[in-house]
This record gives C-alpha cells, structure tokens and sequence, in this order.
C-alpha cells in the first residue's frame, strides 16, 4: 500500500535527517525543496540513501529526476515501482 | 495569489502584455547611436560587460538601473563591480549614471514620476539585461524579477517616446519537449509552450522572451539575445556566478579525481563575445524584430575536454556515469569530510538530476542572423580548448573555486 510507504517514508524523514520538522508537519503533499520541508542537496542526498537502505533498492537514471523528489507521495510512488520490479535471476 | 491555479495557467496568463502598452510615440532619432542607453543589469555579470562595452565602443551616456537606497551607493556598487573584472575605468565616470530603484518589478521601477518622465525622455535605447539566475527556484519566486521586470522595461521603451529594447534571453526558451524533435531550431522560430518547460528559471525566461515578441508585434523595434551558457572571457576567465552546470561537474571532477564518460559536446559562449555582438547589432537597423542565437560553432568533445584538464596536471580517472554519481553520493554522505565538502558533493549530485544537465538532448539550431549581422567584424568565438580551460581553471584556482592540482610524486 502506497499510504504504508509514505508513511514509512514520513518517520525516516522526521526521525533520521536533521531538519527542524515534526512529523505532524511532514505531510504526504508538501514540497520536499525550498518552501514545503525545506530539504537542502545534502538532506536530499541522505533521503535518497536512507530510502535506498530502507526499502533494498538502488534508484537509476530513470528515477533520478526532480520529479521522483517532489514531494513524499512522489517518493513513495517511485519506491513502490522500484519495489514490484521483479529482481532479474541471475545468468 | 489563488493556489488553484496551476503554474502552466499562470504562465499561459502572463504572457500576454498588458494592452496599455502600446508603441505610438516616435522612435527616438538617435536609436542607432544613442546619446543615453538605459541599462538593467548592470551589476550582473553580463550587464557589468555590456557597460564596459557601451563605454569603449559608442560615445551614449549610460543610465544603470541599480538596487539601491541612493545614487552615491547605487554608483559605488557599479563601480566596484566593474573593478572587480577589471573592467572599470576613471575615464568612464562622467557618462556612468547609477539611478537608485526599490525594485524593477516595481511600477515604474519604483522611480517618483518625474524622474521616471526625465528617464524615459532622455534614454535614446534600452538594455534589459537584469534577471535572476536561480536553478532552483520555482516559477512563482522568479517572476518578479524576470518577467515583470521586463515588463516594467517594455513600459518605459513605449514612454514618452518609442526606444528599442535589447533583451537578454536564453537559449534555455528552447530546451523542452515542444523543440527537441525539431529538425532545426533557427532564429526565426518563435520558443512554443510545452509543459515539460521545467524548471522555474526557464520558464520564467519563456515568458518574458514571448512577451518582448509580443511587443514586437505591437511594433517596438527590439532584438532578443539567446546565449547559452555565458562562461568568462578567453583573456581572464572572471566569472562572479559558478553555480552554472558546467564549472560545477568539472569542479567535482577534479575533487573526485574521477570524471564520467559523457558522450557529449559542451558548448559555452564568452561573455565579452555576447556583450560586443549586443552593441553592434544595436547599431544596425536591420537587426530589429529579430532574435539572435548564441552557441559555440565547434562544442568541444567531453573526453577531449578531460584531456585538456589533465593536460593542466589533474588526475581524472574515467567511471561509467552512474559509477560516478556513485561517488558523488558517497562523498557526500562520507562523516570523514568537511560539511563544507559534503555540501558541495550533494550540490553537485543534485545537479546531475536537475533539468537542462549536460546530457539533456539539444536540438541543432542555427544562428544565421547572428552569422550576417556580425559579418565584417572581428567578433570571433574563441576554440574551446587547452588554453581557455587553462584561463578558466586560473581564474577558478585564484578565486579558490576549485583545489590546484596535486603536485606531481
């Protein structure tokens, strides 16, 4: 379920980068750039980190976009399609 | 402002020019060889050449548009620009008039109405070169100063009597989906909308480049100037802005020792060849109602670049890409660095996922107005090779932009 991801995506946010947000503050919707959470590069860079670590994924060039890092509903979105990819068996 | 409407809507919305703006006076009889020019931008990089060029090669006193609270600060703040790319002469500062303004989006730039009249009575042309380059700012942050600035600059070109407008566009107007399946994207193609027009800088330089066409149609004698990527000038390299995609993956290059195996062609224009293009095609009639595209003629070859920055004594080791980005992401999350390096690897991994990167697909365009309005002159792009990357990473060393390279074991 995509709520479960983002919310999973919400405590990562409020709970391992260091930004001055609650989690009641961290919504589903809100920019994570400028204006809305107010990630810097680093705090994004980490969230992609954190993200790959948490959910065994690694992202590509296809979800390296600026729309993947929206907003954590964008996030979740982006995991969720990483996640159902099916690993390709080896040779 | 209403939060249901959406940015395409507002941009759709904004481009159409306000229909008191109508050119009816006279067109000032010294448009050609102005004896006064207005300037915007003028503490801009480019705006801080283009007066440096209005000084050296046409006698126009010139009228800068400065943010300031009074003309003695809103002079020194010109001054010391200028001096700082050694530009400035003493010789120049009987025809530099610094005009304090609150804001250029301001109505009438902020100015009381009779230094306004004086302004729009005096200045025989205009130079809009004043924008905000911010890659990260959205659409609605950038709009005051990119878009209704330039409106505020297409007002006063129609005040009290009709001035031609010189615009500093972008070739950015071009880069998204309405134009990369073009065969050819020639100067006479006017920039069309798309919605995957990203980022807010971009779209904000769409807007302002359609409103001065729609000025244009309403009869206003003006030329739209679309460099991409202004880079210092092949003498002394002198940059102020290096938040630009290009200075930042060759930094993180040469602080990683590693670079990717881009199989691209940079392109980059000197800011001195664009501003001197400016002011000679201003002089000409012939240049009015046209836009003008600038882009090196010869990109350069990424790997060739590479070899030329080791050629300056840098280690780089080639990586796939994503190998690169890798590291990029590594080094910034490594607690061994200084924050100040941290920051600066995220920085540069996150431009890598920003639009217009480097391998963002340019669709071939031509600068046939360019090529016939600058025959006759010597206003030449310099090759793109060791020897502009060696004044590039002088300047980049002297300023402490990028380490200098290891000494050789």
């Amino acid at each position: 379920m995509i709520e479960d991801t983002i919310e999973q995506l919400r405590r990562l946010v409020a709970e391992r980068l260091d930004i001055n947000r609650t989690l009641a503050e961290i919504t589903a919707d809100a920019p994570l750039l400028g204006g809305g959470l107010g990630l810097d590069s680093l705090a994004i860079v980490e969230l992609i980190s954190l993200t790959e670590e948490a959910f065994e994924i690694e992202f590509g060039e296809d979800q390296l976009n600026m729309e993947s890092f929206a907003s954590l509903s964008a996030l979740a979105a982006v995991v969720m399609d990483l996640r159902a990819q099916v690993p390709q068996p080896a040779e | 402002m209403d939060a249901n409407i959406q940015t395409p809507d507002l941009m759709l919305a904004d481009c159409k020019l306000d229909p008191d703006i109508q050119y009816r006076h006279p067109i000032s009889p010294h448009a050609l060889a102005p004896r006064a020019a207005c300037l915007t931008g003028a503490t801009g990089f480019l705006g801080g050449y283009l007066l440096h060029e209005l000084m050296t090669t046409t006698n126009a006193d010139a009228y800068c548009l400065v943010r300031a609270t009074d003309a003695a600060t809103a002079q020194k703040r010109l001054v010391t620009h200028l001096t700082g790319y050694g530009l400035w002469q003493d010789r120049f500062a009987p025809r530099v008039h610094a005009i304090p303004v609150h804001d250029l989006a301001d109505p009438q730039f902020g100015m009381a109405d009779d230094a306004y009249r004086a302004l729009a009575e005096t200045t025989d042309v205009i130079y809009h070169s004043a924008g905000s380059l911010n890659m990260a700012y959205p659409y609605e942050r950038l709009k005051r100063t990119n878009v209704t600035g330039t409106i505020e600059a297409l007002r006063l070109a129609a005040a009290r009597k009709t001035k031609p407008l010189h615009f500093l566009s972008s070739m950015v107007v071009f880069f998204h989906d309405a134009h990369v399946g073009d065969p050819l994207i020639t100067e006479e193609d006017p920039p069309r909308y798309h919605d995957t027009l990203k980022g807010g800088y971009g779209k904000s330089k769409w807007v302002a480049d359609r409103l001065v066409g729609g000025a244009m149609q309403r009869g206003l004698p003006a030329t739209i100037h679309r460099p991409v990527r202004t880079m210092g000038t092949s003498a002394t390299g002198a940059m102020n802005d290096l938040t630009d995609i290009l200075p930042l993956v060759l930094k993180a290059c040469v602080m990683l020792g590693k670079c990717p195996d881009f199989d691209v062609r940079v392109t980059m224009v000197p800011v001195d060849y664009v501003t001197r293009a400016m002011v000679h095609l201003a002089g000409r009639e012939d240049s009015f109602g046209k836009s003008f595209h600038y882009f090196h003629p010869d990109p350069a070859p990424w790997d060739r670049m590479m070899q030329d920055i080791r050629s300056l004594g840098y280690k780089l080791d080639v990586l796939t890409y994503a190998d690169w980005k890798r590291a990029l992401k590594r080094q910034s999350a490594d607690r061994n660095e200084t924050k100040e390096r941290r920051e600066f690897f995220a920085n540069a991994f996150m431009a890598t996922i920003a639009p217009h990167f480097l391998l963002y697909p340019r669709p071939p365009m031509t600068a046939t107005n360019l090529q016939h309005g600058l025959q006759g002159t010597d206003i030449a792009y310099p090759p793109i090779d060791a020897k502009l990357m060696q004044v590039y990473f002088d300047y980049w060393q002297k300023v402490g932009f990028v380490p200098r390279p290891a000494p050789a074991a």
